[in-house]
């Protein structure tokens, strides 16, 4: 039958389809298939039914290619993973690798780039600064400001759009199912102007609202209280019993200025609060387009320096702005930035490292691909058969890594401390992990397949002939295989001496001497509602009946209260004036309000005069103590005992407090933070809210029950807020520095194992290269002492290359984490031994395992091989 | 109770055959046939009801060459007729008993239908 066109060109066009097969499946049975349908063809005569035929022939190839790839694939696994169960140390090794590799990087990397890249969850928040006041003589670099100035800057400042003012504070919620103690935020109206974002219901509040008694509720307190029904919206909910309108839901994602915040409410100031000098507002202000933090920075100082000369009380201090993410990520970003630009050196690190694994085995296997090549295997068989492999190690790796990676990443978000605001939503990074997860596969195609592919082409009998020494020509130089293992190595000291460094800190920091004795208390914090302790008579008989009840409890020994949070925010403080000296001094001297136990309970020392008595009331004198630093500073020739000061304005028939004691310096607000000039007074003057301080014998957290029974016999509606061991503020306080610690101890634990692993390969690589050569210096009376000493000489070489090198890095690093350091210099020497002495040790256990091989070679086994 | 070692694979252990296999067993039961000629044949049974396509049949006879239920002939059984390029399939033992078992169990649920009154008897 004569062939004609059209089924020549339909005859083409079907084994084209058949390329859909995978192609030892078209080698079997494509031609076949091709003929069978010809067949078909040509039984039919008219046009229709061939086309019929051709389409009936070409559709279920459609359906079945993929089958069959599936299948072969399956068939290629199974091998591929016979193999690796085969040589498991290998597999292991390699697997390892890559999965570390991909779950450091992309976790890293996420954490990296959630604090320093993503958005921050408020609109147009790049615009968004904090404004603290500086005041350098003192050591403040952040403390609060004062209404009047908060307006000055209002008023002058050209390039800032808007400032608000805030202050967090505890209200108790009543009126909507249980009495609640709440966290929420008093604002000046422009608040949500400063910080914006869209409610999820209802609205925000205006900024013509400033004495309305509205409401923002946060996501949390809207699902909590009214299981996120819209129809909150409009309802009444009482603060500290006065009655609040809910106008609004914020979403679930804004968290500022803290992460527990339930409510915003405007702050309705007082007219004592509009005139007061106190430093008790936080500001937070949103620029003009178009202006960068440095422009404002320099109008915001320049008007400091105007306030200062025109103000008394505003002379010495400065204005520091602050961006939104740097007041957030600030801390972190050190260590951050150097960890999240490492992450690229240590994801190419692991995979340079199986490179080299597998060219060092591919090395090993070019004989047995010869071999089987010249036995008549396809060499597009024998490849696709390593390409298998070498894609089995690196899905597995692959999988590993992403589970590793997301374990990691949720590990970092627990030990990350709670200022990081919006970390807990953190995923791992998609783009990132394509990459990581495209670097480890390209590798593996490029380094598993590339070798073999040669060799599968070499000349068999050279290939054989030559042994394992010509295996260096399929892979990498080595020249450049010592450099990677040097970079390694290299990369692995700066993070594990950054890691050191930061844990010495942590250590530093936990030992520090805090002045007081914060072990075996408990801390919680009472808040009167004015409205229904009007009195400041009913408030103190509210304190003085639940501290005598809570003495009574058993395994307390000892109860007093003071107006400030410990280890927390900044203390309030003032400026004051010293009786019979002219100018009222601008240093910010503490305030507070205390019990007379307030020191036996921390274990303060009285260093003179007296502490306060039951005595001490309001009607009697009005008396204080102060500090050791404060009588150091301000009365540095005096005796301070006896002289007297106010915080009013002197003219003003202000009252005058007279220093009865002197107490020893403690570090109030915590480690990081100076010792403040400090002052005390009787609670007598208004104890609103206190913090109780309950010294226990136990464990503090153990009496907690009991003392909640006792305030709710006094008060069924009063709640009792943020009960806490104290030591467990402390653990909050370094939570910045674990975390530090944590990300660079498990990046610098990981960088070790990849330079080990890349030293051990690079060894092992290096022995079955050298064993010809080993084997006849052994052969002509070498001792494997001597061979070993060849080993240790190259070890020693690349180790000390790479240390020397990441030293250098090290240090400049560490320039960078000055600010994380605490109590330590970056070139502590200590810290730097531990750091060579540690890489020492892993070179040494990396290098030994190939080594002991190369000693152990058989010079007559080796040579007869050959 | 010592564990006895199973010989490979009963003809059970194959049943139910998709209908395809099946066909193509029954085709190659009275001789030795090259893929063409198996569709042929099936074709012919079942007055021309069933075309198998060539990659459905390369599928099937795949799968029987690899449990083997079929082999490949090595030497051509009519090299006076037969196109050499082809490739011709033979039934092996194995093949036999399990179309025959296959055929064995259509038959009664055939007979199990009839009994039933779902079929009508053979007259």
């Amino acid at each position: 039958m004569p062939v004609t066109r059209l089924e020549r060109r339909a005859r083409a066009l079907f084994a084209a389809v058949l390329h859909l097969y995978p192609a030892s499946y078209r080698d079997e049975y494509g031609r076949e298939m091709t003929l069978v349908f010809v067949d078909r063809l040509r039984g039919e005569r008219n046009a229709v039914a061939r086309v019929v035929v051709f389409l009936g022939a070409i559709a279920p190839v459609l359906a079945d290619a993929p089958k069959q790839h599936a299948l072969v694939l399956a068939q290629d696994l199974r091998l591929a993973l016979r193999l690796i169960r085969r040589e498991r140390w290998f597999a292991t090794v390699a697997i390892g690798t890559v999965a570390i590799g991909i779950a450091l990087s992309t976790a890293v990397f996420s954490v990296g780039k959630s604090l320093l890249v993503d958005a921050l969850p408020y609109r147009e928040a790049e615009r968004a600064t904090m404004v603290w006041v500086t005041n350098p003589r003192q050591g403040f670099d952040r403390d609060f400001t004062s209404y009047p100035r908060l307006l000055a800057w209002r008023e002058r400042s050209q390039l800032i759009e808007t400032f608000a003012g805030y202050t967090v504070s505890q209200a108790v919620a009543t009126g909507i199912g249980e009495p609640e103690q709440l966290r929420v935020v008093r604002a000046t109206p422009e608040f949500f102007e400063v910080v914006q974002t869209e409610p999820v219901v209802g609205r925000l509040v205006a900024a013509s609202e400033e004495q309305a008694a509205v409401v923002v509720l946060s996501h949390g307190l809207w699902q909590r209280k009214f299981g996120g029904q819209w129809s909150a919206v409009g309802q009444m909910l009482r603060l500290d019993s006065a009655p609040y309108t809910i106008i609004g839901v914020l979403p679930q994602s804004f968290h500022f200025p803290e992460r527990d915040v339930d409510a915003w409410v405007p702050l309705r100031p007082s007219p004592e609060d509009r005139s007061s000098g106190a430093f008790w507002l936080q500001s937070v202000a949103r620029l003009k387009p178009g202006v960068s933090l440095a422009q404002a920075q320099r109008e915001m100082t320049a008007i400091a320096a105007r306030l200062a000369a025109e103000r008394l009380g505003d002379r010495d201090l400065g204005v520091a702005l602050v961006g939104l993410r740097d007041e957030i990520a600030g801390p972190f970003r050190p260590a951050l930035v150097m960890l999240t630009a490492a992450v690229m050196g240590v994801l190419a690190i692991a995979c340079v490292n199986v490179a080299g694994m597998l060219t060092a085995r591919g090395a090993a296997r070019r004989r047995e691909v010869a071999i089987r090549t010249a036995l008549g295997a396809s060499r597009r068989r024998v490849v696709r058969q390593l390409l298998t492999e070498a894609v089995a190690l690196f899905v597995l790796g692959g999988v590993l890594g992403v589970t590793l990676g997301s374990v990691l990443l949720r590990l970092l978000v627990r030990v990350a401390p709670p200022t990081l605001l919006w970390l807990r939503d953190v995923s791992l990074d998609g783009p990132m992990l394509a990459v990581a997860l495209g670097m480890a596969g390209v590798t593996g195609v490029l380094f598993g397949v590339l070798p073999s592919w040669k060799a599968a082409g070499a000349d068999v009998v050279e290939v054989v002939a030559s042994g394992v020494k010509g295996a260096g020509r399929g892979g990498l130089s080595q020249r450049f295989r010592w450099a990677l293992v040097v970079s390694q190595i290299a990369i692995a000291t700066i993070v594990v001496s950054g890691a050191s460094l930061s844990l010495t800190s942590l250590v530093n920091a936990q030992r520090v001497d805090l002045g007081f004795e914060p072990g075996h208390v408990l801390s919680a914090r009472v808040q009167l509602p004015r409205t229904k302790y009007p009195e400041a008579a009913a408030r103190q008989q509210f304190f003085d009946r639940l501290l005598e009840r809570v003495r009574a409890l058993p395994d307390v020994t000892g109860a007093a209260a003071g107006s400030s949070v410990l280890l927390d925010r900044l203390p309030n403080s003032s400026s004051f004036t010293i009786e019979g000296r002219p100018e009222s001094i601008q240093q910010p001297l503490t305030f507070d309000i205390i019990t007379p136990d307030f020191f036996r309970v921390l274990q303060v020392p009285l260093l003179r005069g007296r502490v306060f008595s039951d005595r001490d009331r309001a009607d009697g004198e009005r008396i204080a103590i102060i500090n050791e630093t404060t009588a150091r500073t301000h009365w540095p020739n005096d005796d301070p005992l006896g002289k007297r000061f106010t915080f009013g304005d002197p003219e003003d028939d202000a009252p005058w407090l007279t220093v009865v004691g002197i107490v020893a310096d403690t570090r109030r607000a915590g480690v990081d933070h100076p010792v403040f000039t400090e002052s005390y007074q009787p609670y007598t003057q208004d104890p609103r809210s206190m913090t109780l301080l309950i010294r226990t014998a136990g464990q503090p957290a153990a009496v907690a029950p009991a003392i909640r029974a006792v305030v709710r016999e006094l008060d069924p509606d009063q709640p009792l807020a943020r009960v806490a061991p104290l030591d467990e503020s402390i653990d909050n306080q370094t939570a910045a520095r674990r975390f530090n610690t944590w990300l660079l101890g498990a990046f610098g634990a990981a960088a070790i194992v990849l330079a080990a692993i890349g030293l051990y390969s690079l060894v092992a690589y290096l022995v079955a290269l050298r064993r010809h050569e080993m084997a006849v210096r052994l052969a002509i009376g070498g001792t494997p002492t001597h061979v070993l000493g060849l080993i240790v000489r190259h070890v020693s070489w690349v180790v000390g290359i790479g240390v020397s090198l990441g030293l250098a890095g090290a240090l400049t690093a560490a320039q960078s984490m000055r600010s994380l350091l605490f109590g330590i210099e970056p070139w502590d020497p200590l810290s730097q031994a531990v750091t060579i002495a540690l890489l020492g040790a892993v070179a040494v256990a990396a290098a030994w395992i190939p080594a002991r091989r190369a000693m152990r070679v058989d010079p007559a086994l080796v040579l007869r091989m050959e | 109770m010592p564990r006895r070692r199973r010989e490979g694979p009963e003809p059970n252990d194959f049943l139910p055959l998709p209908r395809d296999t099946f066909d193509v067993l029954v085709s190659l039961a009275d001789r030795d046939r090259h893929g063409y000629a198996i569709l042929q044949d099936i074709a012919e049974r079942t007055d021309g009801r069933i075309r198998l396509s060539p990659s459905t049949l390369y599928a099937v006879i795949k799968r029987l060459l690899e449990s083997e239920l079929i082999e490949e002939l090595s030497e051509r059984p009519d090299p006076a007729h037969d196109d050499e390029r082809r490739r011709y399939y033979r039934l092996t033992p194995l093949g036999r008993r399990v179309a025959e078992s296959e055929a064995a169990r259509l038959t009664r649920l055939l007979a199990d239908a009839r009994a039933s009154g779902l079929v009508p008897r053979r007259r």
